[in-house]
């Protein structure tokens, strides 16, 4: 009986501190600033990026002392991610943010009344977030972050023959991690368009940042001219270990790893992250969510840089001048591919 | 009945270890019958018994019971009262999962008015009113209490054969006498055939209708009720070791 | 600051939550197996319901997919254990680890399935309150399981974690009855993982992260709490950890009280179920 009792007042207790939490008064957005809240899948370089960008865009416009941002990162854990936003939801933002897929669904599913802004979903319409990239209807918009896939190919053959001048067909490694949507539907959709181009993909799995090196070494046994790293976080985390285990150039889709990689090229994050960031302020202008476009990086945002340290260790030597050249016999071919199309 | 043929058996085979233990025994318990087995260390006493519960196969030899029968036919107890309870259940819970020894085991209930009845009957032989803590978990038994409690556990259910492997090694003489009586006890009423390993040699002199010594892998010597009664535990203890 | 939405969501994920403590109070207590199938059993559940949903088939059919998929995974590790000797800790690796694979393939090769225009347990009649079913749906699991572990087989389970050598006296096949009881165990965390995919509206391979500890915490708290012999409240101090252990979790959010960071969370969270041990055991010893 007495243990009984016992165990009913710490029961009682535990559920009064509950409730009586220092810091329970409601902190409710009293004041008349903007507040908005942003969820990260992880902390890693090109999410951080993304949410850089973002925090840059909306500064610039409020100042630090006009607009409130608050971040939490998910940790990869979905059951988090849900207790956070539901945290977010009694805050009373003005603008919820996700960063990653994972994080903008359980938004959506949370905070259905918020207006939702999303950044670094490669494929909006897959993850079940919007049906139709064109007035997205749900109140929720954002930015995809990536590329064209053509242009992309386009570019991937240009500096494949920069690399490997006197090839014909190229082999090209592009390790992934399979818990990564975005690496995945990549995969997919690139196989086809790089075989027209001559370019045989070699995908090479990795479930975490320890078997990089491994991934590295293994794939340039295939004989290989380069490898291409898309925006999959287990990889971009560990990129500079893979990159110094390759014995090919390695070309990275965002431009804030060049200095992990011998070739960058694609929009930056930070860039995505700003392009978001002028989609929340559009809604607290007046704006509706639903009203807004989904916005996918433009040829404009195109940029293709090098490393040139890295690039001396394969003997090749790349100009600016060059650069420029490919993306713009990249950006010529793309829309003439377009042309013959329509 | 159990009748044991010609049985040989090699233990660690192949090994540096290998040592044959028990050479062409052969062994008959009748119905009924109360067999005490004595023996030094390392003789395969122990050896003998798990081959009769089927835990180990001899090399050659018969064993009269079909394996598959066994485990509804034989009950054992050991020395360690820890071995044969369960600490963590309560009296009752014990005595349910023994009452199902070699039964199939399904969804009905554990508790039902019947068994109740039951344990509380024969626990009550017992007298020593485990009977009004049948609630009670069996970590708050005393040894002797527990290894009461392993003996009705063995006997609860119908089984021919009894193997009690030094069950009073771990008990102070009073209880050990106390829980030996209560042995015989239901030895006797409940007309089972018993084969009990000792190490007391009073116990190996006063229970059992045959007592045999057990050396170098075969009996040596077998002592009948009449015989016994001219020899001292000190000359039996002697017989250990020529 | 801790409001009632969010004291209700801690619930809900409790209740989730709960059937993967009452698994793992299963496997760890009941039958003393240190399996660690778990982290993959739960996204298997979620996987294998959300591919059902998807064909748009009965969600109580989803379920029951998840739970025999997960009792395959359960027995697997426990046949690896039994059959092939290889030790408690390393089956439960290599299935967890192999699961990671079949996971994949059976959400198609993609890590994230969305569920949000699939009718679910929980949109299925949307007047129900989710925490009404998830408590109905809880009430009747433990109802079930407290049943069965006072039958003469859910006794046998028990017994395996006790003393395995009288088990083996009394005729309990012990290779079998590992293996019912790491099914079970596994079908019940697969249930968890199924019903949060649903609750969620999305699958994702990354959801059985700390499923092992959330599990385990919830088991522990529920114990110190209620350190009562009874099977039934055995099986409801597991789900009143799992409840517990989310609502520290929901309080360690709010450390912008105490101008910390979200990476902090796991220290925080850590310290708070420090404390609550030393509490219950001060107010137990006076």
């Amino acid at each position: 009986m007495k243990k009984l009792i016992v165990s009913l007042s710490t029961l009682a207790v535990i559920a009064l501190a509950l409730v009586f939490f220092p810091g329970c008064s409601n902190d409710q957005n009293s004041s008349a600033l903007p507040k908005i809240c942003i969820l990260q899948t992880a902390n890693h370089p090109a999410l951080d990026k993304t949410v850089q960008g973002i925090k840059t865009s909306l500064t610039n416009k409020y100042s630090q002392q006009g607009i409130t941002i608050v971040t939490e990162s998910a940790q990869s854990n979905p059951t988090l991610a849900k207790q956070i936003a539901e945290k977010f939801k009694r805050q009373n933002p003005s603008i919820v943010v996700g960063v990653g897929t994972m994080p903008t669904q359980t938004l959506q599913a949370t905070c259905p009344n918020i207006p939702l802004v999303f950044a670094s979903v490669t494929d909006p319409k897959g993850a079940g977030l919007v049906k139709e990239p064109k007035n997205p209807k749900n109140n929720i918009t954002g930015v995809s972050n990536t590329l064209p896939l053509n242009l992309q190919t386009k570019i991937l053959v240009l500096l494949l023959k920069k690399i490997a001048p006197v090839n014909t067909s190229f082999a090209l490694g592009f390790p992934y991690d399979p818990k990564e949507p975005n690496s995945l539907s990549l995969i997919r959709l690139l196989t086809p368009l790089a075989k027209q181009e001559g370019i045989t993909l070699k995908p090479q799995a990795v479930s975490s940042t320890a078997e990089v090196p491994q991934a590295a070494a293994k794939l340039s046994k295939l004989g290989l001219q380069a490898h291409f790293v898309s925006n999959d976080s287990t990889i971009l985390s560990s990129l500079i270990n893979f990159t110094q285990t390759s014995t090919v150039p390695v070309i990275s889709s965002d431009t804030d790893t060049i200095n992990s990689a011998t070739l960058a090229f694609g929009p930056s994050q930070t860039k995505v992250g700003q392009t978001a960031g002028e989609l929340i302020i559009s809604i607290l202008n007046g704006k509706k969510a639903s009203e807004l476009d989904i916005l996918y990086p433009t040829l404009e945002d195109l940029e293709i840089v090098a490393n040139e340290k890295d690039l001396k260790r394969f003997k090749i030597t790349l100009s600016n001048a060059e650069l420029a050249e490919i993306k713009k016999e990249a950006i010529r071919l793309t829309e003439t591919k377009v042309d013959s199309k329509s | 009945m159990l009748i044991l043929q010609n049985i040989s058996i090699t233990l660690n085979k192949n090994t540096k270890l290998e040592r044959p233990v028990l050479q062409n025994l052969s062994l008959t318990v009748t119905p009924g019958e109360f067999v005490v087995i004595i023996g030094p260390n390392g003789a395969g006493k122990s050896t003998l018994l798990n081959i009769i519960t089927g835990s180990l196969k001899p090399d050659s030899g018969l064993v009269s019971l079909a394996k598959a029968k066994r485990k509804k036919n034989i009950a054992i107890v050991t020395q360690d009262p820890r071995v044969g309870t369960m600490e963590q259940l309560t009296i009752y819970e014990n005595m349910a999962l023994a009452l199902k020894r070699g039964a199939k085991r399904g969804f009905k209930p554990i508790y039902n008015k019947k068994r109740k009845e039951l344990f509380h009957r024969k626990l009550a032989l017992l007298n020593m009113g485990l009977e009004k803590r049948i609630t009670d978990l069996v970590a708050n038994l005393s040894g002797g209490e527990r290894q009461a409690l392993s003996l009705i556990m063995a006997c609860l259910t119908k089984t021919k054969i009894l193997l009690l492997d030094e069950i009073t090694a771990a008990l102070d003489p009073k209880t050990a006498t106390q829980i030996m009586h209560l042995a015989d006890h239901i030895i006797r009423t409940e007309k089972l055939a018993c084969l009990m390993i000792t190490h007391n040699m009073n116990h190996a002199l006063k229970y059992g209708d045959r007592t045999l010594l057990l050396k170098n892998g075969h009996f040596a010597e077998s002592f009948t009720r009449a015989t016994k009664t001219n020899i001292t535990p000190a000359t039996l203890a002697a017989k250990f070791e020529d | 600051m801790i409001t009632s939405s969010e004291l209700i969501l801690s619930l809900v994920l409790g209740l989730i939550y709960g059937l993967v403590a009452l698994g793992i109070y299963l496997s760890f207590r009941i039958i003393d197996f240190p399996d660690l199938t778990c982290d993959g059993s739960f996204v298997l559940g979620a996987a294998s319901a959300s591919i059902v949903l998807q064909a748009d088939l009965h969600p109580l059919l989803a379920l029951t997919i998840a739970f025999i998929s997960g009792a395959l995974a359960g027995a697997m590790t426990a046949s690896l254990n039994r059959l092939l000797k290889i030790p408690a800790l390393l089956s439960g690796i290599l299935v967890a680890s192999m699961l990671y694979s079949v996971n994949l393939e059976v959400m198609g090769g993609l890590p994230n399935i969305p569920l949000i225009d699939s009718t679910t347990i929980f949109n299925l009649h949307p007047s129900i309150p989710i925490l009404l079913i998830l408590s109905i749906f809880t009430f009747v699991i433990i109802c079930l399981l407290g049943y069965l572990l006072n039958t003469d087989l859910g006794l046998a389970l028990r017994s395996l974690g006790q003393n395995q050598q009288l088990a083996k006296h009394v005729g309990i096949n012990i290779t079998l009855l590992t293996i019912l009881g790491l099914a079970l165990s596994n079908g019940l965390i697969s249930l968890g993982g199924a019903l949060l995919s649903q609750y969620q509206n999305f699958a994702d391979i990354g959801s059985g992260i700390g499923t092992l500890i959330s599990g385990l915490a919830a088991v522990m708290l529920g114990e110190q709490l209620l350190p009562f012999r009874s099977v039934w409240i055995k099986l409801s101090s597991c789900i009143i950890g799992a409840v517990l252990y989310r609502f520290v979790i929901g309080l360690a959010l709010h450390n912008e009280i105490l101008h910390l960071e979200t990476y902090h969370l796991n220290l925080i969270v850590g310290l708070m179920m420090i404390t609550i041990f030393i509490i219950n055991r001060r107010t137990r010893r006076c």
